[in-house]
């Protein structure tokens, strides 16, 4: 049985239409995901690409139920997204990073740190510091857990928020475009950690804009547009049989100057 | 002006009714500041939730408090509740009164302080596994009141100034205190200029420690 899988699921948000004949905005829904099924194994680094709008983040977003979907079902390590009460399992694993840093400004790097194990997972303060400078060693930043969010750039706070995410001991890591907010340099900070972490086994589920982490550290690669899936491929096919034979694909690996 | 000479020695022998209007008031200042904290902050998540009962009595309590005199509360609860049977000492009632009148300023402040939290913070704690209630408490209270921090000191300032008033309900506050002795001793200069130096120590020690604490929590989002 797949880790994450998803049942066709249908997601729509309301939306404002200007309604040209009667002059006024009337109410409207745009379906972002349309009867989407996928699956995803407890395994390797799955990156899903795709054009704007097409649905790419809306996935994650669904699969830890920050949204509601309107139809079909996800089903994660046997927990459905639909059950309220087993939300906060579903949020433990699968950790999330976003693309907009949110460390917590009251709190510094290591409270932030152990804010969630000791209070979600009962853990004792001392086994969470000591799993935090772990954590923090693994991403290069053990010098600044005393450090405030304003006090870190924004690749510094990024790394942050992925050894966030993992002081939750996940089993799969959600990361909802983590580079796109930042320049080359950190850009690349950050990507190496993510390396780091596809070597050492951590499952990952990742939309991203960057070419270069689905080529090097990516095994299985989603290619999603208008909100159904265009192809579902490893990386190897994708970048040789598929770029070859969709147009689709040609294209988008075009204009992002692949 | 010509011919009026100061005279502070006459007020020595009140010094100890003085020293009690001190304590009353910083009684009733301690009080009340500490129920219209609660008082507000409960009020700025009613006016916030979801619910339309809470969001309508939090609008009327807010609204009816600012337009309406302090006097007039004041008297409301110290003569017209024992009307209705409801008796209750001086003191108590202006810490209550006051307290919930300043429950009105300091709700709109914690509001504005609960409205500059970006729902990332909200989602983050989310994907972290939180529930609403430890996503409220753990994240989104303590950075929002540190964000209101500052405008909830000048409100308790106010507060400081405000409990003057307490003494049109026969409390010896150093206002009460001040009525009294410029009675007996016909001093109403000296004593009224006492009585304004002592406001402004006491405003200043709220701002001092306010600005201290501040230094200790502040955040930048």
């Amino acid at each position: 049985m797949a880790m994450i899988e998803v049942k066709s699921i249908t997601k729509s948000f309301p939306v404002k239409k200007y309604d040209q004949a009667a002059k006024k905005y009337v109410k409207d829904t745009l379906t972002v995901l349309r009867d989407f099924s996928v699956n995803f194994d407890q395994e390797g680094v799955t990156v899903l690409l795709g054009p704007s709008g097409t649905g790419k983040s809306t996935l994650l977003r669904c699969i830890n139920g920050l949204e509601t979907i309107d139809k079909g079902d996800i089903i994660v390590d046997g927990m459905s997204v639909r059950d309220k009460h087993q939300l906060r399992k579903i949020r433990e694993t699968c950790g999330m990073v976003f693309q907009q840093t949110v460390l917590f400004p009251h709190l510094d790097v290591m409270d932030n740190l152990t804010l969630a194990p000791c209070t979600l997972l009962g853990m004792s303060k001392k086994d969470a510091v000591e799993r935090a400078k772990q954590l923090l060693d693994k991403v290069g930043l053990l010098s600044k857990e005393k450090a405030r969010h304003n006090e870190l750039s924004g690749g510094e706070q990024q790394r942050i928020a992925i050894a966030r995410a993992l002081m939750m001991n996940p089993k799969a890591l959600l990361l909802d475009e983590i580079t796109s907010a930042l320049d080359p340099e950190m850009t690349s900070e950050v990507l190496a950690i993510l390396e780091n972490l596809a070597s050492e086994g951590v499952c990952m589920l990742a939309v991203t804009h960057e070419m270069a982490f689905a080529q090097h550290v990516a095994s299985r690669i989603l290619f999603m547009d208008k909100g159904s899936l265009v192809c579902d491929a490893s990386k190897d096919d994708f970048f040789t049989i598929y770029r070859k034979e969709n147009e689709r694909i040609a294209s988008f690996l075009k204009f992002i100057g692949e | 002006m010509g011919g009026y000479t100061l005279n502070f020695r006459v007020l020595l022998q009140y010094s100890g009714l003085f020293l009690q209007g001190v304590v009353l008031t910083i009684k009733i200042c301690v009080g009340s500041m500490i129920i219209s904290f609660f008082l507000g902050m409960l009020l700025a998540v009613m006016r916030q939730s979801k619910s339309r009962v809470a969001r309508f009595v939090s609008t009327v309590w807010v609204e009816v408090l600012r337009n309406t005199p302090f006097l007039i509360q004041l008297f409301f609860f110290y003569y017209g509740l024992p009307q209705l049977g409801i008796y209750v000492d001086a003191l108590v009632v202006a810490i209550i009164a006051l307290g919930i009148n300043s429950s009105a300023p300091n709700c709109e402040v914690i509001r504005s302080g609960l409205m500059a939290v970006k729902t990332g913070y909200y989602e983050a704690s989310a994907a972290l596994g939180f529930s609403k209630f430890q996503t409220f408490t753990r994240v989104v209270l303590p950075i929002s009141l540190r964000l209101a921090f500052k405008p909830l000191t000048s409100n308790f300032v106010n507060l400081v100034l405000t409990s003057s008033v307490c003494y049109g309900i026969t409390l010896m506050e150093i206002m009460g205190v001040a009525k009294t002795v410029s009675a007996r001793s016909n001093r109403p200069f000296e004593i009224y200029l006492i009585l304004l130096v002592v406001y402004c120590i006491f405003t200043y020690l709220v701002s001092f420690v306010a600005k201290a604490i501040d230094r200790k929590i502040q955040i930048k989002l």
